[in-house]
């Protein structure tokens, strides 16, 4: 062993030394992301869902006079969005799992870098999914009618619902110790989160009771969002829902979850 | 410098009302091998998870390379490898992926860290695994990258937690002789193990622990004497043989009888010869005649007698792992 002992690790200037390692744990997951188990997640699941709903409402409702392919887009992309946030936690856990998370909390690397790396992973599954869903639904009538402004604000409040639930879901990867429960609570609560918002039915068609859940629900305001940053017909004031949603949960589970990070052992 | 490497102090950690390391003190030199052996839920793991920062001691200190565990655990990481008990690599990635992976995070450059990974790879017998993923690997193989990881960019101390376990007898033997190597150019190491052939075979010091406390410290010589020496065990199948037996070797202080086996302490090697003449003496064939140097168990058995009461732990002693 040609171990030249007693040399730790070069100090480098503290910013330098987070970019690094930002970096490099961020191409770790990348590598994840673009496998082919991951990539049926983020690319191949959305489209099947957006084949299944179109092909099987699009007529049903066509017939009153409402353009389903447009209006369901912004859904579909949330679901990715969902589906995005759901398997970061599950990548947690899996680390976890397997003790590399503890390797890595006894090497000289910030818990930020970790944390930003994550975030980093997620926003760029974010993008790709949302342009690929979005590229497919223009086949379906979906249009960016506000403008290349609106598109790509369209495409930030997707990268930042995605970093929102992100930050939920750590919390729970962090915190729940079997795999089993961990996959429960994370895909439990995603349905009943989708349907019960504006995302496929308005909210004067829900029961009586059911309609101030479906207003103030998050899912609800990103959707809306959405809608507002793609379709000409619904103003641009209803982006503020979304972003304020987005803001809180970020700060809330982005606390929780360094709290959960701390917690950790084994 | 005169603070040794590791330097603990009255450390204590409790998991709810039980206290799995309780009080322990130690140090470690730079440039030695110590070895923390204890039976399962001694508290090794804890231990190590303080000095690892992956827990906060309740009360005590541990300075490591002169950094506080509770106020400088930045300091701390930057100067210890650690391996832990159960490998720790990514299982997606392969074994020179996850090599490069650490080497960078502790910023080499992406060709040093190359450099490094192959060297390493070689260096522990995975050259031709290197381009598998490490999920495909066996357990033993698993073992060695997960040493490897710990040895990319080398730093002052080195802690590992039962580095053996489940490896054969040539991996064990090559990992033995790394870690007297990286001892010899400095390194402090501090390992934990079930086996005192082990401790014996790598370590200046032994702190034995069990249920958090440490009950016995020194050389693997003073440890050994205080146990005593090897033992004789003579199976005897036969009742009756056997208790002519006892009988024939009454002469003999503290034979014992487990199970068909008469077992014999011995004060010297001379003392076989004696045995087997008491046995012919009394015309008595053995099934078997088998002479065992102290065992770690044995080393327990005789700590832990005051300790706590004559109920030892059952434990692997690591015999006919060779
Ligand atoms: N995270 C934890 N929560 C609760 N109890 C724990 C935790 N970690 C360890 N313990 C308890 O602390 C005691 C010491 O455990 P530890 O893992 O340190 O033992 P060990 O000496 O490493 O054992 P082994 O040889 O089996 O690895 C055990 O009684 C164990 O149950
Ligand atoms: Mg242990």
């Amino acid at each position: 062993m040609t171990a030249p002992a007693a040399s730790a690790a070069p100090a480098a200037p503290a910013g330098q030394a987070f970019l690094n390692d930002v970096q490099v744990l961020a191409e770790r997951d990348f590598k994840r992301s673009f496998s082919k188990v991951a990539l049926f997640g983020t690319v191949v699941q959305p489209l099947v869902f957006f084949g299944i709903f179109y092909a099987t409402f699009s007529g049903m409702l066509a017939d009153k006079g409402i353009d389903y392919g447009p209006s369901v887009t912004p859904t579909l992309v949330v679901q990715a969005l969902m589906f995005i946030a759901i398997a970061s936690a599950m990548a947690l856990a899996t680390d976890r799992g397997s003790g590399l998370f503890n390797r890595l909390r006894t090497m000289p690397i910030s818990s930020s870098a970790l944390g930003a790396a994550r975030l980093l992973t997620v926003a760029v599954e974010a993008v790709i999914s949302t342009v690929v869903i979005a590229l497919v639904a223009h086949l379906a009538g979906f249009r960016f009618h506000e403008g290349p402004l609106a598109a790509i604000g369209f495409l930030l409040v997707a990268v930042l619902f995605t970093m929102a639930l992100a930050a939920v879901t750590a919390t729970l990867g962090l915190t729940v110790r079997s795999q089993e429960a961990l996959a429960a609570c994370l895909y439990l609560p995603y349905l009943p989160l989708l349907v019960v918002s504006t995302g496929f039915v308005p909210a004067n068609l829900f029961p009586g009771w059911l309609q101030p859940v479906v207003n103030v629900s998050p899912v609800s305001a990103v959707v809306e969002a959405l809608r507002a940053l793609s379709d000409s017909s619904t103003g641009t004031g209803r982006v503020w829902p979304a972003l304020v949603w987005c803001a809180g949960l970020i700060l809330l589970c982005g606390w929780t979850t360094a709290r959960a990070f701390r917690k950790v052992t084994k | 410098m005169a603070e040794a490497a590791i330097e603990i102090d009255r450390l204590r950690k409790s998991f709810g009302p039980k206290a799995a390391v309780d009080d322990v003190s130690f140090s470690v030199a730079a440039g030695t091998v110590v070895g923390l052996l204890g039976p399962n839920g001694a508290g090794k793991t804890t231990v190590i998870n303080c000095l690892t920062t992956l827990l906060t001691p309740d009360s005590g200190t541990a300075r490591l390379a002169g950094h506080d565990v509770t106020t400088d655990p930045a300091g701390v990481r930057a100067s210890v490898a650690v391996t832990g008990q159960f490998a720790a690599v990514d299982e997606t990635l392969t074994g020179r992926e996850n090599l490069v992976f650490f080497g960078r995070l502790l910023r080499l450059t992406r060709t040093g860290a190359s450099a490094r990974a192959a060297e390493l790879l070689d260096q522990f017998g995975l050259s031709e695994a290197g381009d598998m993923p490490a999920g495909h690997y066996s357990g033993g193989m698993r073992r060695r990258l997960d040493l490897a990881a710990s040895l990319v960019v080398p730093r002052p101390i080195l802690v590992l937690d039962e580095p053996t376990t489940g490896l054969d007898p040539r991996s064990r033997q090559a990992l033995w002789d790394a870690v007297r190597r990286l001892a010899r150019d400095g390194m402090a190491i501090l390992l934990t193990t079930q086996y005192l052939e082990e401790a014996d075979a790598l370590a200046e010091r032994i702190v034995v622990i069990d249920e958090g406390r440490v009950i016995a410290e020194g050389t693997p010589k003073e440890l050994k004497k205080d146990v005593g020496g090897s033992v004789c065990e003579v199976q005897i199948s036969d009742a009756g043989d056997r208790a002519r037996a006892t009988g024939a070797l009454a002469g003999f202080v503290g034979v014992k009888e487990r199970d068909d086996v008469l077992v014999v302490p011995m004060r010297g090697t001379d003392e076989l010869s004696a045995i087997v003449r008491a046995l012919d003496g009394a015309a008595l064939k053995a099934d078997d005649i088998a002479v065992h140097p102290p065992t770690l168990n044995d080393v327990f058995f005789a700590l832990t007698k005051d300790h706590r009461g004559s109920e030892g732990p059952a434990f692997d002693t690591g015999e006919g792992r060779s």
